[in-house]
């Protein structure tokens, strides 16, 4: 006790001393002194031991020993997946032959022609919701980021964090509940129209329960992540690229065009793989919406076609036995491994068409210097082409793109204020402005529907009952109607372990990337790894925790640290990313600074950078909860689903919310019981329909807790940002 | 460098930051809390059904204490909710829950020990029931009937004002819709057999809607059709749908929701979700051919009756209504496996020819599977109790009034109450104890030859050699066993 205070206080006086110290005696002869004292001094050996684990060093340590760990967890779930897959290439023949007849229900006998048809049907959906969200998120975030004024723009942005955290359950339930018996005749109608067209020839299916479909709400799903993402791109477009599209004569939809759409492009390609790997892995939407076929198909409009790879999985994996957990383990695989491929296709088409604008660039550049004139004025004037060359270079690409727009190669600045086709270009801009408007229409209207039809069906059920009951002793559709709190409790859990898992994980992480690496070769493979990983679909990341936990505890054990085990997989690439992001932001001078007062480098990151970057990280890291909280599928084949409360992480299985919607759904109408005896039907109430209020009740709880996460993080950043603002005025 | 500056302890490190101070206050603040609700008792949020639920316990009962967990098939879940409620009345400090997540992880999860009986839809296969007797259940298996419902044909014909009429169908009809070869409502043979309904049924197409996952039901029906229209209906019963005519979907209730969005839809589905659509009256041939065919409804009463005169195998030997006639495809049961003789391993063979009017062979049966030996008294006492109340009468009669089953008949239930009851406590013997059984066995037995290898089986039943487990002589092995305890 005595000891630990006088060190304590040592320490607190060296600042004061350390100066004076450091002038009188240089630091090299301070470890021969050291040496010569007796060797069994304990404070000696202490203060070897000390200086040896200084905290600088430990820091370090913790930290790449963080990073290493990351891409030991991606390294692990590929190898999980492949040992549980290994019996599948390597195995009995006629075993795995079996379990692919069981799953075919005999049309297949061999691996690939099973998983062939998974894998088309895979990339035919997602690629069609990428196709019809795409543009539409463009849109919309091109509305929110250049048309909405100020208010609008807030509360936009406010929606679409929210829709992007709409867990998929409920894009499930409006799917197959809303969608499905409502859209009959639209695709009839499109049908009649684009008939010719082989994707939507073939008989119209009523119900229509069709790949069409599906990838109708798989692009509802991803819209808001492309746009919440396209958004932040666009809000960063440089006002000076805007200001010389302006100053060249060009209207807004002209503006856009050349500023603001070139910059974001690499972005685009990004947040739209981020989009496609949602697509490909959703389990929920598929599960509950399409009628599943084993064929390679392209007739959109006809059930019964294709079916996906993670739909697959989360259907057959209830009843496979041993061989058919494999198969579907190495189905997990190849869903990954596609995943890899997409991610490592972005990264490269992110790269490619820069290098080759830039060339043409340079070949025009040389050709003909006088196009430049202008822009090079309008810069001279803001004085920036001397400082900021890039940016110097962007301009010059504007005015490039500008004249190509204007298909005149050798024009001055003349064309653009063309009095003859003002007019034109003025309708054009209008009328996109108009189709923007359009775009987020067609965005917020679908999306009004799940949260009204949520709100109207959910808020009848969702009573103070509801939320402090469990499901235990309740019986079809009798009183008593039963509630949530298991559920809750479960999620609470559930997402407290993943936090507890990914958060430090992705930190230190994301603390290497920032501060210790710089731009080396492994941080970069940690962050190409990183992005890979946020790709991994959520079916995926519960298969590998299955295996995981398979190997360590044996086959077949379900228990809350298993989900916890695969949310954490899915949380840690979005904390590292986060983190990352908002690490890079704090201003360089206050580590200088830091450095500059004498201060160890894991002292100035634990004092000066993470106390600034704070804020930031918590709500990141709350947005990440937000995401992770709705996820169904990984915690369906990994926590199970019970009827009562279980506090117990560590064993038996643990019900979350989402799970608790997709189990009521799937249960269906309860029975009534027709009763004779006059007295107990008055006393009994039963409603068939219970299952799906309760189910839509727990949606409505769900998207609540994930609105007050929001808000509670927006919030954070909010006071944070603006506290440091005030205190430094003071 | 100056060593005092410089040198941050991990003392340091961990108490002078007021980042890690106050994450640790966090995380402990979250671990209190948790623990917190921990100790509010393990019953949290729990109801009270006021339903007067009928049933006894076995006479001469232990109280139980604690949670036990069992799950598998989904179609059981309604059943095991009402025998919960039911049976919680009895032991009112049990905590029972059951997880509906699929006989195919049931099956896993029993063999992985994570659960103490599991549900299953289809029939132990040979060669899980001889891994459940080398891994969990060294003592034998036990597989019983535990619940039986009426699989409906229904129909979506609202318009037409047909789905509270019941259209007749006969088996090859529903066999040829459901591949596709009769497509339309109006079809002649749909027709010649409704002449009452005949100018109402519509012209429009029928569209089949079959479940997209593994399921009993699917298996079941399938299997129906396979035996009463064998030439429309060529598929080996499978979990999974054979054919991709129409349209599939997740679950019951998928399937009953797909049903109601459209017109002309027909499914087949668990009776107890299609009281709200049209249910077909499906067309019963008897088996003496005399007699002319009858149509009947899913109606739970009319699946008993066809259960009393199904024929019950238990472990490979038919035991009951030996004399019912031959089925075509019967649960399968391949492989060369013996069980042991301890094990009671009891299977339905649906009769699908009964004679009565009413009669309804069309069902799914749903079985339990535990084990017979288990080392811990309160969970082998759990699991005595628990099978003996499902297998009850009382238990039996409240499922078919709260969920729409269909009640086991007596003949089957007391057989399975017997397999019951043979359930019983082992301790798992220490390594002395072992030595102590050789060694006993070899001074007792005549031909030390013949008891070496029966004792080792016993010990190790995780032979492949049938022989050997077939000279398993289980009274000796539990006479040698008590010798052990008594110290003989």
């Amino acid at each position: 006790m005595s000891a630990a205070e006088v060190s304590l206080s040592q320490q607190k006086t060296t600042p004061a001393s350390s100066p004076e110290n450091s002038s009188s005696s240089p630091s090299p002869s301070q470890p021969s002194g050291n040496s010569d004292r007796p060797p069994f001094n304990f404070s000696s050996t202490r203060e070897g031991v000390m200086r040896f684990l200084k905290t600088d060093n430990i820091f370090k340590a913790a930290v790449i020993g963080t990073a290493i760990f990351i891409l030991a967890i991606l390294a692990a779930i590929a190898v999980f997946l492949f040992v549980e897959s290994i019996p599948v290439m390597g195995g009995h023949p006629q075993e795995v032959k079996n379990a692919i007849e069981a799953f075919s229900g005999g049309d297949f006998h061999y691996f690939w022609q099973y998983a062939g048809p998974l894998i088309f049907g895979t990339l035919l959906t997602s690629f069609l919701a990428l196709g019809l969200a795409y543009f539409v998120a463009i849109g919309v975030a091109l509305f929110i980021s250049e048309y909405a004024p100020a208010w609008l723009s807030k509360i936009l942005n406010y929606i679409v964090d929210l829709l992007a955290a709409i867990p998929s359950v409920i894009y499930g339930l409006w799917g197959a509940l809303v969608l499905v018996p409502s859209s009959f005749d639209f695709w009839e109608w499109v049908h009649r129209l684009l008939g010719w067209i082989p994707f939507f020839a073939g008989p119209v299916s009523n119900p229509p329960r069709t790949v069409a479909t599906v990838s109708l709400v798989l692009a509802l799903m991803i819209l808001p992540i492309i746009t919440s993402v396209a958004r932040d791109i666009f809000q960063h477009t440089p006002a000076l690229l805007k200001e010389a599209a302006y100053g060249l004569g060009a209207t807004k939809w002209e503006m856009i065009r050349m500023a603001v759409l070139p910059f974001g492009k690499s972005g685009l390609i990004s947040a739209s793989m981020l989009g496609l790997g949602r697509a490909l892995g959703e389990t929920m939407v598929v599960l509950m919406v399409l009628s599943p076929g084993r064929i390679y198909s392209i007739h959109l409009l006809t059930a019964s076609q294709n079916q996906t790879m993670a739909a697959a999985i989360a259907s057959q994996f209830p009843e496979a036995n041993s061989m058919g957990v494999s198969v579907l383990m190495t189905i997990g695989l190849i869903l990954f491994a596609i995943m890899i491929i997409v991610n490592y296709a972005a990264r490269q088409i992110g790269k490619f068409p820069k290098k080759k604008k830039y060339q043409k660039i340079k070949k025009v550049h040389s050709s003909s210097k006088k196009k430049y004139s202008l822009a090079v004025t309008i810069d001279s004037n803001s004085s920036i082409a001397r400082k900021k060359p890039r940016t110097f270079e962007r301009v010059r690409k504007v005015y490039q793109k500008s004249v190509r727009l204007k298909k005149r190669p050798h024009v001055s600045q003349a064309s653009f204020l063309d009095k003859t086709r003002t007019v034109r270009r003025k309708i054009k801009s209008g009328f996109m402005q108009a189709l923007l408007i359009v775009a987020c229409f067609v965005a917020i209207i679908p999306l009004a529907s799940i949260l009204w039809v949520t709100v109207s069906r959910g808020s009848h059920q969702l009573t103070w009952y509801f939320i402090t009951h469990s499901m235990r002793g309740v019986i079809g559709g009798m009183e008593p109607y039963g509630g949530v709190l298991h559920a809750l409790i479960g999620t609470a859990e559930i997402t407290g372990a993943a936090i507890v898992i990914s958060v430090p994980l992705g930190f230190f992480a994301a603390v290497y990337i920032t501060e210790y690496a710089h731009q080396n070769t492994f941080s970069r493979i940690l962050s190409f790894f990183v992005t890979t990983m946020s790709g991994i679909p959520s079916i995926v990341a519960g298969l590998a925790a299955y295996a995981l936990f398979s190997i360590l505890e044996g086959p077949g054990s379900m228990n809350g640290l298993v989900g916890g085990a695969a949310l954490s997989i899915l949380m840690i690439p979005t904390v590292v990313q986060t983190s990352e992001e908002i690490l890079k932001v704090v201003p360089r001078d206050l580590r200088e600074a830091s450095y500059a007062l004498g201060i160890s480098k894991s002292r100035t990151i634990l004092k000066v950078v993470i106390p600034t970057a704070l804020p930031g990280i918590i709500s990141g890291v709350l947005l990440a909860i937000a995401r992770v909280i709705g996820e169904t599928a990984p915690l369906l084949i990994t926590s199970g689903i019970v009827d009562s409360t279980n506090f117990n992480l560590f064993s038996g299985r643990m019900t979350t919310i989402p799970v608790y919607i997709y189990s009521q759904y799937s249960q269906g109408s309860a029975v009534c019981p027709i009763i004779d005896n006059g007295q107990l039907s008055r006393t009994l109430e039963c409603l068939p329909q219970i299952r799906m209020e309760r189910a839509w009740a727990a949606a409505l709880l769900l998207i609540i807790v994930v609105l007050v996460l929001i808000i509670v993080g927006r919030f954070l950043s909010w006071y944070f940002s603006t506290y440091k603002r005030r205190a430094r005025r003071k | 460098m100056n060593k005092k500056y410089f040198s941050h302890t991990i003392k340091d490190f961990f108490c002078r930051h007021k980042i890690f101070f106050r994450s640790i206050a966090l995380l402990s603040g979250l671990a209190l809390i948790l623990s917190v609700a921990t100790g509010c008792g393990e019953d949290v949020g729990a109801n009270q059904s006021p339903l007067p639920l009928k049933g006894a316990l076995l006479p001469h009962a232990p109280s139980l204490n604690g949670a036990f967990h069992g799950g598998g098939a989904s179609s059981q879940k309604s059943a095991v909710d009402v025998w919960n409620a039911g049976f919680m009345r009895l032991q009112p400090n049990t905590q029972l829950s059951y997880d509906p997540f699929g006989s195919g992880a049931g099956i896993s999860s029993f063999l992985a020990r994570a659960i103490l009986w599991a549900g299953t839809d289809a029939p132990l296969s040979a060669l899980q029931a001889q891994e459940a007797e080398q891994t969990v259940c060294n003592g034998g298996v036990i597989q019983v009937p535990a619940y039986s419902s009426p699989i409906a044909i229904a129909y979506n014909l609202s318009d037409a004002g047909l789905n509270s009429q019941h259209v007749r169908l006969t088996p090859a009809i529903i066999a040829q819709i459901f591949r596709g070869e009769i497509t339309k409502w109006n079809n002649p043979l749909i027709q010649k057999y409704n002449p009452s309904i005949a100018d109402k049924l519509p012209d429009i197409p029928i569209i089949p809607i079959w479940r997209s996952d593994k399921s009993g039901t699917t298996e079941n029906f399938s299997r129906y059709l396979r035996n009463t229209a064998p030439h429309y209906w060529p598929y080996t019963p499978q979990e999974t749908w054979p054919t991709t005519v129409g349209e599939g979907a997740q679950g019951t209730s998928g399937v009953m929701q797909t049903l109601h969005e459209a017109q002309g839809t027909i499914t087949y589905a668990d009776a107890s979700q299609t009281q709200d659509v049209g249910n077909a009256a499906i067309q019963v041939t008897p088996s003496n051919k005399k007699d002319e065919p009858f149509y009947s409804l899913p109606k739970g009463e009319g699946v008993t009756r066809v259960l009393e005169k199904s024929q019950v195998v238990v472990n490979g030997k038919v035991v009951q209504n030996a004399d019912m006639p031959k089925t075509q495809v019967d649960i399968p049961q391949e492989g060369d496996f013996t069980p042991l003789p301890q094990s009671h391993i009891e299977v339905v063979r649906f009769n699908y020819h009964p004679d009565h009017q009413g009669d309804y062979p069309l069902a799914l049966v749903s079985y339990d599977v535990a084990c017979r030996v288990y080392q811990d008294p309160q969970k082998a006492s759990f699991v005595k109790q628990w099978l003996s109340y499902v297998e009850s009468t009382a238990a039996q009669e409240n499922s078919e009034l709260l969920t729409g089953s269909a009640p086991l008949p007596e003949n089957i239930r007391q057989q399975a109450l017997r397999a019951v009851q043979t359930i019983e406590a082992q301790p798992a013997l220490s390594d002395e104890e072992i030595k102590k059984i050789t060694s006993t066995s070899n001074k007792s037995s005549q031909s030390s030859q013949s008891s070496q290898s029966s004792s080792q089986s016993a010990l190790t039943p995780v032979t492949n050699n049938s022989l050997k487990v077939k000279s398993f002589d289980i009274k000796k092995y539990v006479r040698d066993v008590h010798k052990v305890r008594r110290g003989g």
